[in-house]
């Protein structure tokens, strides 16, 4: 019987996605698998996904559990017929067919904690043993990381290449016991010097190549200035008087998203993202917007950075309530692909955290060009009209890649910025 | 660079010394090899490569006295035991030129000499007592190796009282050996002589021959070379000897009692000691510890320029550990990616005796004590069609096996070319893989290896021939 032969590449699951990691193949090779249900773990750098099978039909992997591979690169078969395609076995469909579809076809589901590749399985008696792996791990290494729970893939191989052996997977597990060790004799104070050792793996290890990324690859400058916001205050308070009708407390932060819309409105190219040499200024505002979620310890912290699409159509109580539930969304783990992709700018605000008047120097998210960050507002005593008085300032830092945007602009575009926030009637425009 | 100025000097060109040369080399360094004596060291010239040599001799010798099983009739069989050194001296002599040829064609300078420590850089060769040049380094290691260890109140290398070199040597076969200490060398001479028909008595301080192998293995390779004709006194030492002109004179102390036996000759082999004298390590500030240098895992000293390898820096005293020790240090060195400091868990121990034994990782003892919960494999060569065929049946392989991981802990080996099999374990034991990736593998039919899968598959109760 002819056997038709239907490619499945790495979808691509979001606007940002340019590579995936198989996290796990939730079907064994030689399976029917039905249209529909579960097919694969699917890792970014940021999230997890639950892909599910865009065909019915024998499935046969091509890419092993483990590896990382550019979006469209083949990762299995389906075929009509139970045994692997070989040459003669005719193609159903382009491979490049599939990956729209299943951007369309699959709800995202996202967690926040990866999903460690099951590498363990290899050890096992089971068919699938001896597919070669990207991770480079011993036999031993990879029955240890199952049996003590260490996950290969956060360790760093001190083997010939970067394999990792057993000592990594020990020192990996001592290190673990070691910290809650350390944890738990530091409620008891005094002890001994080390409070408590932080793997850099996860998302700690992504935050790290991002921010280090960013601080090599543009030319970044940060600008401080205060703007008054006591009027802007006056109009949210009328605002939070009426939370009970609007549904939500307007933020001070929803004000100054769309004060930026204004400033980006009068100053475009703020609005863009640097892919490939190209400046690619955007047209909507994909409000990017630093979210701190709870480290692996606590004495950790970490860093993700949700999206809300399309600030420039909605209005204040919209951007508020859609920026709670996307705030809640990440901190619970449960964001899309969307609510984490496709920024055109950042707001990373340090308000009511930082003391009064802090100025920072915050570090562009790539590839976006600009980056505000709002701190803790500041009383000062301001001369207006001839006269002293008393004033909210808002401490504000900017931060633009030169290398996409000069002087001239950015300077223009604060000071519409600013023109908005202290003239709050603008926002109405 | 001046004349004498080297990226790296190394003095002693044993299996540690040449080796650590032609890495260097190969690494872009300008190196200088000092050696005093012969190239290739104890190893090549009055070690590991002779005694194989004479060995080999003896096996044939065995085999030849087994003839008539073998459906083969010999006549006139006899030992010309001169051309047996001979033979010996020859091959070890061809290796040392291939030493040479090796250094040469990787551009290292051999410079002639005994070299001795100016400061942590420089380095004084003499010969025959004048110093002939100075050269100095940005790293120096030294490779010195190590000589025969004696007894307080015996020194050996004397025409009756000897060391290896005596005893590879000698002119004729004696008509009785003692032979202080069981360890290799020890039970390979034992073997040797015995075999041209020596009586040949063994004196062992611990209550085991073989002291560092498992018990079993012990226990057993003792009866089989107790079949060859070797008296063993364990739990015995020798406390004082005498030579005479025509024999030596041995005060054996016993459990029951002190004896004074005569002997032909005697061989000591109660171990080695450094050889770290007479470098002058003390005036650059190198540490030593009861004769060895002290070195870091990457072989470094106290003193940051020098580094040491081999029989110089510590047991085991092995050639494949000093040419390993040699690569890891130079490659460390040289600041190369993949520089990796040796694992000192996975260092092989071979003995060339008849039987052969052989060894890696932890034995039973070493691992309950270790508190790993191990589950034993073994595997008879009685049960491996090859061994049948050579008419070598005798032995065994045991394996160790961690409990909860299937890790092979060890692999303890006694029968025939056991030497040429350890190396799997030492392979899989590097490249981690469990007994289920062992119990995977296929081993050709009919080898004695399958012996060894036999013996780890047996640990999970899947052993099939037994």
């Amino acid at each position: 019987m002819a056997n038709t032969v239907t490619e499945y590449v790495m979808p691509k699951l979001a606007m940002a996605m340019n590579e995936g990691t198989v996290a796990d193949w939730l079907v064994q090779d030689g399976d029917y698998v039905e249209a529909g249900i579960p097919l694969a773990a699917i890792e970014t750098e940021k999230v997890a996904y639950d892909v599910e099978s865009p065909v019915s039909g024998y499935f046969y992997s091509v890419v092993p559990v483990g590896q990382t591979v550019d979006c469209g690169t083949l990762l299995a078969h389906f075929c009509t017929e139970p045994r692997r395609p070989d040459a003669a076995d005719t193609s159903a469909n382009s491979s490049t067919d599939l990956p729209a579809d299943t951007l369309g076809a699959n709800e995202a589901r996202s967690k926040r904690d990866p999903v460690a590749p099951s590498v363990v399985d290899s050890a096992s008696d089971t068919a699938a043993t001896s597919e070669p792996k990207r991770l480079k791990s011993s036999p031993l290494a990879r029955k240890l990381g199952k049996q003590l729970n260490i996950q290969l893939d956060a360790l760093t191989g001190s083997g010939p290449g970067g394999r990792i052996v057993k000592r990594d997977v020990m020192a990996a597990s001592e290190s673990k016991t070691h910290q809650s060790a350390q944890l738990a004799t530091a409620a008891e104070a005094s002890g001994g010097d080390i409070l408590a050792t932080l793997p850099m793996s996860g998302l700690r290890k992504t935050i790290a190549n991002r921010m280090v990324q960013s601080l090599q690859n543009t030319a970044q400058v940060s600008c401080h200035w205060e703007s008054d916001i006591t009027r802007l205050l006056a109009q949210r308070a009328e605002l939070v008087e009426q939370e009970d009708l609007l549904g939500t407390r307007v933020s001070v932060n929803a004000f100054l998203i769309k004060a930026l819309v204004y400033a980006i409105r009068q100053v475009p190219i703020a609005n863009a993202n640097v892919v490939n040499d190209e400046i690619v200024i955007h047209r909507n505002i994909n409000m990017g917007m630093a979210i701190s979620i709870p480290g692996s310890t606590e004495y950790d912290s970490g860093l993700m950075v949700g999206v809300l699409h399309n600030v420039e159509s909605m209005g204040l109580v919209a951007i508020d309530k859609g920026m709670r539930s996307l705030i809640a969304r990440v901190r619970n783990g449960e964001a899309t692909s969307d609510d984490l992709s496709g920024s055109t700018f950042t707001l990373s605000s340090t308000a009511g955290i930082g003391p009064p008047g802090l100025k920072t120097t915050p570090v562009l998210n790539q590839p976006n060009v600009a980056l505000l960050g709002p701190s803790t507002p500041v009383e000062r005593p301001m001369i207006k009209d001839g006269d002293v008085k008393a004033c909210t300032m808002l401490p504000l830092s900017f931060t633009f890649d030169h290398r996409a945007l000069d002087g001239e602009p950015a300077a223009r575009f604060m000071a519409a910025l600013n023109n908005a926030l202290e003239k709050p009637s603008l926002l109405l425009t | 660079m001046s004349e004498n100025k080297y990226n790296l000097i190394v003095i002693g060109g044993g299996p540690g010394g040449y080796v650590a040369a032609i890495r260097a080399s190969q690494l872009g360094m300008r190196v200088a090899l000092i050696e005093k004596d012969q190239l290739g060291g104890v190893c090549l010239n009055w070690g590991c490569i002779p005694a194989k040599a004479l060995l080999r001799s003896a096996e044939i010798h065995h085999l030849l006295k087994a003839a008539s099983a073998f459906g083969l009739r010999v006549s006139d069989m006899g030992v010309d035991w001169s051309a047996v050194v001979a033979r010996s001296r020859e091959v070890a002599g061809q290796l040392s030129k291939g030493v040479a040829h090796l250094l040469k064609k990787n551009k290292v300078e051999i410079i002639s000499g005994h070299g001795t420590f100016q400061s942590a850089n420089s380095i004084s060769v003499s010969r025959d007592g004048a110093e002939t040049v100075t050269l100095s380094a940005d790293h120096i290691i030294v490779a010195t190796g190590a000589r025969a260890r004696d007894l307080p109140g015996i020194t050996a290398g004397s025409d009756r009282i000897w060391n290896y070199r005596q005893a590879m040597t000698a002119t004729a076969l004696p008509s009785s050996l003692l032979v202080v200490g069981s360890g290799a060398i020890g039970i390979e001479f034992a073997s040797l002589f015995a075999e041209f028909g020596v009586a040949v008595s063994v004196v062992e301080m611990a209550d085991r021959i073989l002291p560092n192998e498992d018990t079993e293995v012990s226990a057993y390779a003792k009866a089989q070379f107790e079949k060859r004709g070797i008296r063993f006194l364990t739990e015995a030492k020798v406390t004082s000897m005498e030579e005479t002109a025509s024999s030596v004179e041995a005060v054996i102390e016993t459990n029951t009692g002190s004896n004074r036996e005569v002997f032909d000759c005697a061989l000591m082999a109660v171990g080695v000691v450094a050889n770290s004298d007479s470098l002058a390590l003390e005036k650059v500030g190198v540490e030593l510890k009861n004769s060895s240098i002290v070195i870091n895992k990457c072989g470094q000293t106290h003193v940051p320029s020098i580094w040491a390898i081999g029989d110089v820096a510590g047991g085991p005293w092995l050639a494949h550990k000093a040419s390993h020790e040699a690569v890891a240090t130079v490659e460390h060195i040289a600041g190369h990616s993949n520089a990796h400091p040796i694992n000192r868990a996975n260092i092989p121990g071979c003995t060339y005796s008849f039987p052969q034994i052989a060894s890696i990782g932890l034995t039973e003892q070493q691992a309950l004590a270790a508190n790993h919960k191990i589950r034993k494999g073994n595997f008879p060569f009685i049960g491996n069609g090859k061994a049948l065929a050579l008419g070598d049946a005798d032995g065994f392989i045991k394996t160790i096996i961690d409990d909860d991981t299937g890790e092979i802990l060890g692999a303890h080996m006694v029968g025939a070319e056991v030497t040429e099999l350890i190396h799997s374990f030492v392979l899989a034991r590097e490249l981690e893989a469990t007994e289920d990736e062992v119990g995977m593998t296929m081993f050709p039919h009919p080898t004695l290896s399958e012996a060894l899968h036999e013996s780890v598959l047996s640990a999970a109760g899947k052993a099939l021939h037994i």
